[in-house]
C-alpha cells in the first residue's frame, strides 16, 4: 500500500472511443502499446479478477501510471509527446484526425491527481491545453485530497 | 453475488477503501483508470462491490479494483 509521504499520486490518460473505431488504426499511428484496445462487441481480458468482458464501444486507451513523476505536467507532456514527436510535427495529429473523422471517434484526456490534505491541485498548463485542442481532445480532471486526520 | 458497498457518482470516501483493505488514494487511482479505460468519465455512476468488482449503470462489469493495484 502506498504511504502518504509519496503523495501526490498523479497520472494522465489518453483515450480514443467510438462505436465504429478500429483501435488498430490508432495503434498504426501512435508508437506505444495501449493498455486496453478493443472494438465494440469484442471480448477482451480486463484482468485476472474482472475476467473477460465485452467492449461496450471501440476503445484505444493508454495511461502514464508507470511514470514515476509526481508532477502532473510531466505526465501530460508525455501524452503530448506521443501526439507531437517534435513541436512542429503535426503528422500524427493529422492522421489521427482522419481516423477520428472516418470512424466517428472522439479523443479524451484525463488527469488524475490525489494530494495530501490541504494541498492545492496542479494547473493544466496552457500550452498543453492548446496542443490537445488541436486534435481535438477534451480534458477532464479528477482531483482529490486525503481526508483530514480524525 | 458480492454485496454492493458504493453506488454514487462521487468519489468513494475512505470507509469504502477501508472495506476493500486499500488506501483511499489507491482506490481513487484504480477507479479512475477503470472508468477511463471503459469510456466513462468521472461523473458517470458506477457500483463497487466488496469483492472489488466495478459495474456501470447498466449493471455490466467494467473492471475490478484489485486488478489495478
Amino acid at each position: 500500500m502506498t504511504n502518504s509521504r509519496v503523495l501526490p499520486k498523479t497520472y494522465a490518460t489518453l483515450r480514443f472511443a467510438g462505436d465504429r473505431l478500429d483501435p488498430e488504426h490508432i495503434s498504426a499511428i501512435l508508437p506505444v502499446k495501449p493498455k486496453r484496445s478493443h472494438r465494440k462487441g469484442q471480448v477482451f481480458s480486463a484482468g485476472p479478477r474482472a475476467g473477460n468482458l465485452t467492449g461496450r464501444t471501440g476503445i484505444w486507451y493508454f495511461d502514464t501510471r508507470g511514470m514515476q513523476s509526481q508532477d502532473l505536467a510531466d505526465h501530460l507532456r508525455a501524452i503530448v509527446k506521443l501526439l507531437y514527436p517534435e513541436p512542429s510535427n503535426t503528422d500524427r495529429v493529422t492522421r489521427l484526425r482522419e481516423v477520428m473523422a472516418r470512424e466517428h471517434a472522439a479523443a479524451h484526456v484525463s488527469c488524475f491527481w490525489y494530494g495530501t490534505h490541504g494541498a492545492d491541485p496542479p494547473p493544466v498548463p496552457e500550452d498543453i491545453r492548446a496542443a490537445l485542442a488541436l486534435l481535438p481532445a477534451d480534458i477532464e480532471t479528477d482531483f482529490a485530497t486525503e481526508a483530514p486526520a480524525a | 453475488m458480492a454485496r454492493t458497498i458504493w453506488d454514487r457518482r462521487t468519489n468513494p470516501p475512505k470507509w469504502v477503501a477501508d472495506r476493500l483493505g486499500i488506501s483511499e488514494w489507491d482506490l481513487g487511482d484504480a477507479l479512475h483508470a477503470i472508468k477511463e479505460a471503459s469510456g466513462l468519465g468521472g461523473a458517470d455512476r458506477v457500483t463497487i462491490s466488496e469483492d472489488g468488482s466495478v459495474t456501470d449503470d447498466q449493471g455490466q462489469v467494467i473492471g475490478n479494483i484489485y486488478d489495478e493495484l
